[in-house]
């Protein structure tokens, strides 16, 4: 599958969503963002089942803000609509598949049983 | 896979190693990193001193021009890393991230710099929220907010008068009592409003939980600390070689450089060849990295053509 570019108005729906979701947030006079970017792109072909989503933090200064963006790339990841990694920084090809492994074998149950935790 | 030539970076080093090889017909496999491809000029804005640029040309803009310039002739570059070498092998072996081992008869080094860190505990945690290494990356999201730059030099200069667009105010910390940036630079900066001066002054802490609240300076002569507010701090103090790759297999001086037989770019190993900012630490300059990329091209098809002549050459006689 492709990347999708989502917007302030598309970010929650695409989030929320079960299963993997990744957010890039890129701008283009942003060098390392560039460089990162085919790393997302082949990621996304190979990962049908994972949504891969930029967010142009130039366009959408409000999400990135509400984002509490400060650098770029920052690359989030959300599972079944709750946010499990937020990190800036590009990572390389192997990170980027340890990452998405990582968020496909995290135990659910336990995750939400600790955002309940924290809530309380 | 058995190649001629591979050659490790893509700064102007590597890339420009690699179009003259490439037009020597020596097609190199350029390993260009997987993050750091395009090198240190990717996080910069406008190049003005790029001899034929008359009007500049933007940092990014112009490692793309490079990179294509490569290809063009039959350079093929992967964005991969180099992960391992072996330079003393015959022929020598470099491994990229990927697992993949290429065996090569000819190795050039152009592996650059890595910023130089503060040193503080704080630093890594905060890193992304606030302490930033890349003014043109994340300068954006610091609109109408009071900002640190750290560093004396030139890319600092660069960094405060970028940022200036966005801060309300731009402080540089400055170690010394006056500034090590070049004449311009360092007028343009004074001159802009928006720019103030901590000299002998070093950022002995940074503060905040989540995100940058602010630092403490310490006055190099006195001691004396205080807190300074701030949400921004970006730091230009300076590079580090990124040569751990090839310590303990080749020679380098005691701060990490590789040692070359000047004039050449021969390393003290035969067929291993090294430039740019790996091996400078003088003039660090994108077209000073550009023309020692070019000599070790040119130096490593010599030594191609010497063995496929079945001679053994020197390293100090390519010349």
């Amino acid at each position: 599958m492709a990347t999708i570019d989502i917007t302030e108005k598309t970010f929650d729906g695409t989030v929320a969503r079960e299963g993997v979701v990744l957010v890039d947030f890129w701008a283009s006079w942003c060098g390392p963002c560039r460089r990162f970017a085919p790393t997302f792109a082949a990621a996304s072909e190979k990962h049908p089942d994972v949504v891969f989503a930029k967010v142009d933090t130039e366009a959408e200064q409000r999400l990135a803000a509400a984002a509490s963006i400060t650098s770029i790339p920052t690359l989030m990841a959300f599972r079944d609509g709750i946010l499990v990694f937020s990190q800036p920084g590009a990572l390389d090809p192997a990170g980027l598949e340890k990452l998405i492994a990582a968020v496909e074998g995290l135990d659910m149950d336990e995750v939400r049983a600790r955002v309940k935790a924290r809530a309380s | 896979m058995s190649e001629q030539l591979v050659i490790i970076g893509s700064g102007p080093a590597g890339y420009t190693a690699a179009v003259y090889a490439a037009r020597a017909g020596l097609e190199p496999l350029v390993l260009a990193g997987a993050v750091t491809a395009g090198g240190s000029l990717m996080s910069t804005t406008e190049v003005e001193n790029f001899p034929g640029f008359p009007a500049g040309i933007q940092g990014p803009e112009l490692m793309d021009g490079l990179q294509a310039q490569a290809e063009r002739f039959g350079a093929r570059i992967v964005f991969d890393d180099a992960v391992a070498v072996d330079l003393a092998a015959d022929p020598k072996l470099v491994t990229a991230g990927s697992g993949q081992t290429h065996e090569a008869v000819a190795v050039i080094l152009a592996t650059g710099s890595a910023y130089r860190e503060l040193g503080l505990p704080e630093e890594k945690r905060l890193s992304g929220h606030g302490v930033s290494w890349c003014a043109t990356c994340d300068g954006f999201f610091f609109r109408d907010q009071d900002i640190l730059v750290v560093g004396g030099g030139d890319s600092a200069m660069e960094e405060a008068l970028f940022l200036s667009r966005f801060a309300r105010t731009v402080t540089v910390v400055v170690r010394r009592d006056a500034l090590r940036a070049s004449r311009i630079m360092a007028q343009r900066a004074a001159e802009n409003p928006k720019i103030s001066f901590e000299y002998n002054a070093r950022v002995a802490a940074i503060h905040g939980q989540e995100k940058v609240t602010g630092a403490t300076l310490e006055d190099t002569l006195t001691g004396q600390r205080r807190h300074i507010g701030t949400t921004g701090i970006f730091v230009a103090i300076g590079h580090t070689p990124r040569t751990g790759l090839v310590a303990g297999q080749l020679e380098l001086d005691p701060e990490g450089y590789i040692v070359v037989a000047h004039p050449t770019t021969a390393t003290s190993i035969e067929g291993v060849f090294a430039c740019g900012d790996a091996v400078d630490h003088r003039y660090r300059q994108a077209i000073t990295a550009a023309g020692t990329g070019c000599a070790a091209a040119l130096d490593a098809e010599r030594h191609l053509a010497a063995l496929a002549a079945g001679q053994t050459l020197a390293a100090d006689s390519t010349r």
